[in-house]
């Protein structure tokens, strides 16, 4: 723990000297242009900017991997009704809020962001195999430190990471080692984003860009054994020779994606050839894809995009090429361009992403009542879909409702991860302990200039709890699908039940020894969904809790009812998506 | 040898008697049991940020109409049951008597003129006809976990593709729309070899239900305290809550498919009756047999018979590296009971011609007796077994040599079977799923349906 803290420190120390908020500003202003531009050749309207506290609960749920606590959102609350005033005001290319922006560095700096997000570039790194707590940590210490990407990269792959991390960055290659194609494909899809699986057995049938030797000449840079080790040239040794459809033998010698044989590339480049011949097959790779800068920063950039706004500028996230171009023209090669300027800093890009306008877009879309359109066929009638094409007159939809997920005119519905949703369900039904200090942690805090330290030991001590409840809950995954496990899990488990009862001060328990009903559903929705009840929701959830009072034993019967509506919150589509 | 031999065979009775007492009662550790080992399935790969999309090849429907179950494929049903560990072919469905690689058995003669099996069998012999055997399946993978994925999906793995597995398909592909059943079961109560049946790119909306812990789905009666009224209650607060939210919101099918799935809970804790093998009469269950295999074949029979599409039984301890002989004396003719049984039972009730039984495992059994007189794994030359639904009945299809250790004729594939069953229940093999822009058949390319053992 202190090693950590120390680490967070350091990093944060340099950051105070950050004083390109001008020159950020420019690159957000340069995206929000080029969305600007798009939702208009397209005819869109985007939704409204969201307000702060619909803001706040999003990126601390895509920063921290958690919902806000009502000590974090009561603030926010308080000023909810003015900021909602003033957004709908707003035009399409509201500034971004100083609250926003502040609140955008202050979660960045937080302890907690390290051990959350490394979480998620494990998951994009790893895919399958993602879950492996050194490989974990080897990334959350990368983030917590400041490590750029382009670092990441070149220790996962070739080595050179100091001490203990060493070993765990190792881990990527050595659980992979023994298939060269898994290693291959994982390589190409978790830092390339690019899956050439399909050009182990035969050039790619409806992608022009990959061909056999695409794949053989990246497995060549990947096949050797020794990785950094080696010590000679082994170039001739990791020829790889494969059999084309035709039957023929052909030998595929290290190429990278871009299709530059490694042997022409290290002509071409400055470092001196008796250098050059004593690198590793696989630092071969991490110089050549350096030095090629657009496989390595447009993969992260787009990954990052799909991770904050639902869905990639290219998707699927591993499917970037020729013919798959990005939806929205300019704006991937922008945030990739910067991202290798400012030195594969991911939080370069995600300040960028999370500060630009189409981050900053409500979820919900306008109201369809500006036009004569009629709403949509009720989703019962089951009358066959109206034949072949029609006039845009009757049918037509309000423009909004024609965006496409890949236009970013709103914010698209994120379901919550596993972990996402197990921590923010334990933070938002339980006491209110999470981020409540003790004095020493409090000091400490002080002294090392640390936010969040107390949040992120208790973060830490909840996976390790409830690590094996979460496969019980449906991944996050483009296509979201509910199972009815999930659900059965979550209606009936007494590992639920329990997390909503009313106990000590969880939520429950606070709701029941609040005498007035109104005031109780109040705290269940800022607690859960951090916003005030509509009048109308006062009214429902209100007449739910006065069930109770007709009750003989309306004490333990309040308490239960109580319950009931954290139950119903919680598990509500508003407290299960990120919104 | 012989003390050393005795010795395995007590210790692996004990191990079928620990079993068995597992599944009498529910296990202590039901809210994290059974989480499997290894990784996070839950977190989510690479490999599930595809969109799924379904084309019928040549079929005029659209992609995503509220189509009804094609005629077809109407009340076609399908029972797996799965050997899991290896069973050998020696000593059942592909006898070698006197040979060196024959073992101690003998073989019977059957209701199909000329075909002998296994003397373990006597009661699958006088139901032979209604069967097809397929003897002659070479699928070169012998170890346990790639030789299940192998067979269970019906093809070789591949990195960046996950593929659902065959069972997943026909659940997915045979389900009735409307249906508030389960669309797939899958029994396996005993910890060896435990596997779950993979939904691959297919997500997690094709899970099945999983009854590992006994007899009765898990979480399918509410929580301690919880009756039906507040139950009913706040599920009606969810309800209304989430309708509200998806209002107009960017993404919104995602929350319909998330209430949905709420919705079908309503329907598993309904169907919980179905479970409840009390409801059988004394005389089916006496017939059965109170085994744990008897009452799985049972209870398989009961949610066929309700409507659900698939249901896979799962029998353990297969893997017989030592005492084969011993092992198989006691697992065959369990196995041969209730197997014939639930054929002649499923006759008997007009279902046998739309349920498809299948008999699978991972691989087969070594021609050579190694020196613990077990058999090793063996994926050269095996066997399987199919009933009912699509079958032609007495067909023995292809043969291994005189000491079965090479197919001789007839050689089969892993992909040639998951067709073939895809063909039986009347599922085309060359449909295609997308994944991503990618066409995906349901079975290999380039597999060929086992013409002969198809009605």
């Amino acid at each position: 723990m202190v090693r950590f803290i120390v680490t967070c420190w350091l990093v944060w120390g340099t950051m105070a000297a950050a004083s390109a908020a001008d020159e950020l500003g420019s690159v957000v202003s340069r995206v929000d242009r080029l969305l600007e531009q798009h939702w208009a050749a397209r005819g869109l309207t985007p939704a409204r900017p969201a307000t702060n506290a619909e803001l706040a609960r999003r990126l601390t749920l895509d920063l921290l991997g958690r919902v806000p606590t009502v000590r974090e959102s009561e603030p926010l609350l308080k000023e909810s009704d003015k900021t909602a005033a003033a957004a709908a005001k707003g035009g399409p290319l509201d500034p971004v809020s100083d609250a926003h922006a502040g609140h955008v560095e202050r979660l960045l700096r937080s302890a907690e962001f390290p051990l959350y997000f490394g979480t998620v570039l494990d998951e994009m790194v790893q895919g399958r195999m993602a879950g492996n707590e050194s490989f974990v940590d080897y990334l959350r210490q990368s983030l917590a430190t400041g490590k750029s990407w382009e670092r990441v990269f070149r220790e996962v792959l070739a080595g050179g990471a100091e001490g203990e991390s060493a070993k765990q960055a190792a881990l990527f290659v050595d659980k992979r080692v023994k298939d060269i194609d898994q290693l291959t494909v994982d390589t190409a899809r978790g830092f390339f984003g690019v899956d050439i699986s399909c050009a182990r057995c035969h050039d790619h049938p409806l992608v022009a860009d990959w061909t056999q030797f695409h794949y053989y000449g990246l497995a060549a840079f990947l096949r050797a054994p020794g990785g950094n080790k080696s010590k000679t040239d082994a170039a001739a040794d990791s020829d790889v020779k494969f059999l084309a459809r035709n039957g023929q033998e052909q030998t595929a010698r290290m190429m990278f994606l871009s299709g530059k044989p490694f042997e022409q590339w290290r002509t071409a480049v400055p470092t001196p050839a008796e250098e050059t011949a004593r690198w590793s097959p696989r630092r071969r790779l991490v110089e050549m894809a350096l030095d090629d800068r657009h496989f390595l920063s447009r993969s992260l950039v787009n990954r990052l995009w799909e991770q904050f706004m639902g869905r990639g500028l290219v998707e699927p996230v591993d499917q970037m090429h020729s013919s798959n171009p990005p939806s929205v023209p300019g704006v991937l090669e922008l945030l990739a361009a910067d991202l290798a300027d400012h030195g594969y800093d991911p939080r370069r890009a995600i300040r960028v992403i999370t500060l630009c306008r189409a981050y900053r877009a409500a979820s919900q879309l306008e109201e369809p009542s500006t036009s004569p359109a009629p709403v949509p066929a009720a989703p019962t009638a089951p009358g066959p879909m109206a034949p072949g094409p029609t006039a845009p007159g009757p049918l037509a939809m309000p423009p909004t409702a024609q965006a496409a997920a890949g236009d970013f005119a709103a914010m698209r519905l994120k379901p919550l991860s596993p972990r996402q949703y197990a921590v923010s369900l334990t933070l938002a039904a339980g006491d209110q302990a999470f981020d409540e200090p003790s004095a020493s942690e409090r000091r400490l805090g002080r002294i090392l200039q640390v936010e969040g330290l107390t949040q992120a030991e208790r973060t830490l001590e909840m996976e390790t709890a409830f690590g094996p409840l979460l496969p019980r809950f449906d991944p996050r995954t483009a296509d979201f699908q509910s199972s009815a496990r999930e659900a059965l899990f979550v209606s009936n488990s007494e590992a639920i039940q329990r997390l909503v009862a009313a106990e000590g001060k969880n939520l429950a328990a606070r709701m029941a020894q609040t005498a007035d009903d109104a005031a109780a559903v109040t705290m269940a929705f800022a607690a859960l969904l951090q916003r005030p009840p509509t009048a109308s929701e006062r009214e429902l959830f209100g007449k739910h809790l006065q069930g109770a009072a007709e009750s003989v034993t309306s004490a333990s019967a309040r308490s239960e009812r109580c319950a009931d509506v954290v139950w119903a919150l919680a598990t509500s589509a508003e407290f299960r998506f990120n919104h | 040898m012989a003390s050393h031999a005795a010795s395995h065979a007590y210790h692996r009775r004990a191990m079928l008697r620990g079993a068995f007492a597992g599944v009498a009662g529910f296990s202590a550790a039901g809210l994290s049991g059974g989480l499997g080992s290894g990784g996070v399935p839950g977190l989510g790969g690479l490999s599930s940020l595809f969109r799924v999309g379904e084309v019928a090849v040549g079929a005029a429907e659209p992609a995503a109409g509220p189509a009804a179950t094609p005629l077809k494929l109407a009340g076609k049903r399908v029972i797996f049951l799965w050997l899991a560990g290896g069973s050998s072919q020696f000593e059942m469905w592909d006898p070698k008597p006197g040979r060196e690689t024959g073992g101690p058995f003998r073989s019977i003669a059957t209701r199909v003129p000329g075909y002998q099996i296994g003397e373990l069998m006597p009661k699958t012999a006088a139901i032979a006809d209604r069967l097809a055997v397929v003897r002659s399946l070479d699928t070169g993978i012998s170890e346990h976990e790639q030789a299940a994925d192998l067979i269970s999906a019906g093809r070789p793995k591949e990195p960046a593709l996950d593929y659902p597995e065959i069972g997943v398909v026909m659940a997915k592909e045979l389900a009735a729309r409307e249906s508030t059943l389960p669309d797939y079961v899958s029994l396996f109560t005993t910890s060896e070899g435990r596997r779950r049946p993979r939904t691959g790119f297919l997500g997690a909306r094709h899970s099945p239900l999983l009854l590992e812990q006994g007899l009765r789905p898990e979480f399918v009666t509410p929580p301690e305290g919880v009756d039906a009224t507040r139950y009913a209650a706040r599920e009606e607060l969810r309800r209304l809550m989430s309708g509200r939210f998806a209002e107009r919101r960017a993404g919104a099918d995602m929350v319909d498919g998330y209430n949905a799935a709420y919705q079908r809970v309503r329907g598993l804790m309904a169907a919980d009756h179905l479970f409840d093998l009390e409801r059988e009469s004394a005389d089916a269950r006496e017939r059965y047999g109170r085994t744990p295999f008897g009452e799985q074949c049972l209870l398989a029979r009961r949610l066929i018979e309700a409507g659900v599409p698939v249901v896979k039984v799962a029998r353990g301890f297969w893997d017989s590296h030592h005492d084969n002989f011993e092992s198989h004396r006691e697992l065959v003719p369990d196995f041969d009971h209730v197997f014939s049984v639930l054929v002649s039972d499923l006759a008997e009730r007009g279902l046998l011609d739309s349920t498809l039984v299948m008999v699978l495992s991972e691989f087969g059994r070594t021609p050579t007796i190694n020196k613990d007189m077990g058999r090793d794994h063996y994926a050269d030359a095996w066997s399987i077994a199919l009933a009912g639904c699509g079958v032609r009945g007495g067909v023995i299809y292809g043969k291994t040599d005189e000491d079965g250790r090479k197919v001789v004729d007839g050689r089969a594939t892993a992909w040639d079977l998951a067709a073939t069953l895809y063909r039986a229940v009347g599922i085309d093999p060359k449909k295609e799923y997308h994944w991503g822009p990618r066409p995906v058949p349901l079975a290999k390319e380039d597999a060929r349906p086992i013409e002969a053992v198809l009605s």
